[in-house]
């Protein structure tokens, strides 16, 4: 017998029930199936929000807050989209409000410690790691450097793998426009990366 | 950058988002054009850098920060349902009070048109009639279907005064007709022998026996029911056999008739009419519950001795059973054997200081409670015009002069010992005292 939770559901139970089953639970006010929502979804959120604001502690405080906002607008959720494309939604949105309110100095992501790296969990020699994590910096500097619209949609693509028809949702724009702007993006990268586009070719 | 192929068309064929047609069109393209070649290759390196940046881990504390604060909007859900209930409840409670209230005061309101819807008799002697003529009404002590039997025969009482009024001019005059088209005319003086009889059978506590000649007339005291109760537009002459003034009336009739047809027995108007007033005696009337608000009770009980000993009336307390509790209800009622002109002085002695007032209603009543609780609301003014009849209210109508009038001719014609009634008074002491319905109309 599976140990229950504080609200009397089996604690795996949750985990194996799709997105859908558990906004349907949360807009019950069964507050535990948010809390499942939060731990599949907080890891992606949270990476492509830090790519966004390039600052690890504002990425927390803005997926925290997007969370709570999804929390309290569930009962609003009606579930045309899928809950992934609906919280990147309103964390890209949160992040956004954020730097217009925060005009601050960015903490580079990379002068923190590197157990909060997911991935690539690829063994390499030290020298390939100090070249890795120089391209990492430049790469993460030239999306900096880019308008908000080309990095959200160039991270939605390239770094979560989102599809076209994804992106326009989350991105409320129409799926041919994704294209375009995406090209317009990658075009606007390699113009700042070409150096290091040059060393890959 | 001289090749004018549609090149976001690279970045779908790389991301894999065209259509067979389309891929089938780009690689036919790639494979001519080395410019759009090498862009998509430069396309596909700036993807795959960023998609080599690595994955970051979200700290916990977002996971806790969230949970904390759903927790917290639980409490405030639950606390917020919780109030809204308890508004709910409060809600429905004042509703409920205000519901009451409402019908208590339309109850009240129900009452006040009737009150007010006819002229109320201005002496205290009227009363009775009505609970004469509604006796089970008076027995039960509803005082709205009391006031509407009581107007209705206030009205056939004011015919009756007039009819009497009429006969006795008649009489007066040296005309005899009308005395002569009289059934009774017939035997005058036969009449008045058998009135002589009459009265000395009732001396001596026998009932009255109906005269041969005339209609039998129903007993004083028996109660004459409201559906054949006389509507005040009829003629006078069918009221002549209303109870109550028929010893008098028919006393001044004979002894006219007699006169007229017999010289020996003609003797002078006074002298017949002392004679059958001294040989009548008027039968009991029915009793009466009267209440006297007071604002000071004891001051009030002792104007009411005082009162009752100069007009030499005995009061007795109802009997109590020897086991019952204290009951200062008992202690503060009074039971009267008087008449109602000394009912009515009793009321003026007692109504002078101002602090009291006497009428013909019981404690009980709902009228009477709202100057006994001051209200509902704490409210010291009614909210109606009040059910019960002031027992010296004197409307200036034309019954009531009327009234007065044949009161006053009645008092020429001869003195009849009034009639005395069971009087059951009950002292309340009340916060404000009950107005008349008169006075409440005025404001």
């Amino acid at each position: 017998m599976s140990p229950l939770d504080s609200q009397g559901v089996p604690a795996g139970e949750l985990r194996e029930l799709p997105d859908r089953e558990l906004v349907l639970r949360c807009q019950r006010n069964e507050t535990r199936a948010f809390d499942e929502l939060v731990t599949r979804h907080q890891d992606r959120v949270y990476s492509a929000v830090a790519r966004f604001c390039g600052n690890m502690e504002d990425a927390a405080d803005i997926v925290q807050r997007a969370f709570i906002n999804a929390f309290r607008k569930i009962q609003e959720f009606k579930g045309d989209s899928a809950f992934s494309t609906w919280i990147y939604r309103i964390a890209f949105n949160q992040a956004i409000s954020f730097r217009r309110e925060n005009r601050r100095t960015t903490v580079s992501i990379y002068s923190k410690d590197d157990d909060k790296v997911v991935e690539p969990a690829v063994e390499a020699n030290p020298t390939e790691k100090a070249e890795g994590e120089e391209t990492q910096k430049k790469v993460q500097q030239a999306l900096e450097q880019l308008e908000e619209g080309d990095r959200q949609i160039i991270l939605l693509k390239d770094l979560q793998g989102h599809s076209y028809e994804e992106i326009a949702d989350i991105l409320q724009i129409p799926k041919g426009t994704v294209r375009s702007r995406l090209h317009r993006a990658r075009l606007e990268l390699k113009s700042k990366l070409k150096s290091y586009i040059g060393t890959l070719k | 950058m001289n090749c004018a192929y549609d090149k976001e068309k690279l970045t779908g064929y790389y991301d894999g988002e065209l259509s067979a047609a389309e891929k089938a069109d780009v690689e036919r393209h790639i494979a001519a054009c080395s410019e759009c070649l090498r862009e998509l290759g430069e396309l596909k390196s700036a993807a795959l850098l960023v998609r080599e940046l690595p994955r970051l881990r979200a700290p916990l504390s977002i996971a806790e920060g969230v949970s904390l604060e759903i927790q917290a909007a639980g409490k405030v859900h639950v606390l917020a349902s919780f109030r809204r209930k308890i508004l709910w409840a409060s809600a429905a409670a004042a509703g409920l009070f205000l519901l009451v209230n409402v019908m208590y005061f339309t109850a009240a309101k129900q009452r006040a048109p009737l009150a007010s819807s006819a002229p109320l008799s201005p002496a205290i002697a009227r009363i009775p009639e009505a609970q004469k003529a509604a006796p089970e009404f008076a027995e039960k002590g509803d005082p709205a279907a009391l006031r509407m039997e009581a107007d209705r025969s206030l009205a056939d009482e004011g015919l009756k005064r007039r009819a009497m009024e009429e006969s006795r001019k008649d009489l007066a005059g040296s005309d005899g007709k009308r005395a002569g088209d009289k059934p009774g005319a017939a035997a005058p003086k036969a009449d008045a022998l058998n009135e002589l009889e009459r009265s000395k059978l009732a001396g001596a506590g026998k009932e009255l026996p109906a005269r041969p000649a005339e209609a039998p007339a129903a007993p004083p005291a028996a109660p004459v029911p409201a559906a054949t109760a006389k509507p005040a537009a009829e003629p006078a002459p069918p009221k002549m056999e209303a109870p109550k003034p028929e010893p008098a009336k028919d006393a001044v009739v004979e002894k006219a008739a007699a006169k007229k047809e017999s010289e020996p027995l003609a003797k002078s108007n006074a002298d017949l009419k002392a004679k059958v007033a001294s040989a009548v005696v008027p039968a009991e009337l029915p009793p009466l519950n009267c209440t006297i608000s007071s604002l000071q009770l004891s001051k009030s009980r002792k104007t009411l001795e005082d009162s009752l000993k100069k007009m030499g009336v005995a009061a007795q307390q109802p009997p109590q059973p020897m086991k019952a509790p204290r009951n200062r209800d008992s202690e503060n009622t009074l039971v009267l054997e008087v008449t109602d002109s000394q009912l009515a002085k009793l009321r003026e002695e007692l109504e002078k200081p101002g602090d009291a007032r006497l009428m013909v209603t019981e404690p009980s009543d709902m009228f009477m409670s709202q100057y006994k609780s001051g209200g509902i609301f704490g409210r010291k003014e009614p909210v109606a015009a009040p059910v019960a009849r002031s027992a010296g209210a004197a409307p200036k109508d034309k019954d009531a002069k009327d009234g007065e009038d044949a009161a006053k001719n009645q008092a020429e014609a001869g003195a009849v010992p009034e009639a005395k009634r069971k009087v059951t008074l009950r002292m309340v002491e009340v916060k404000t005292l009950p107005r008349d319905p008169e006075e409440l109309q005025r404001k």
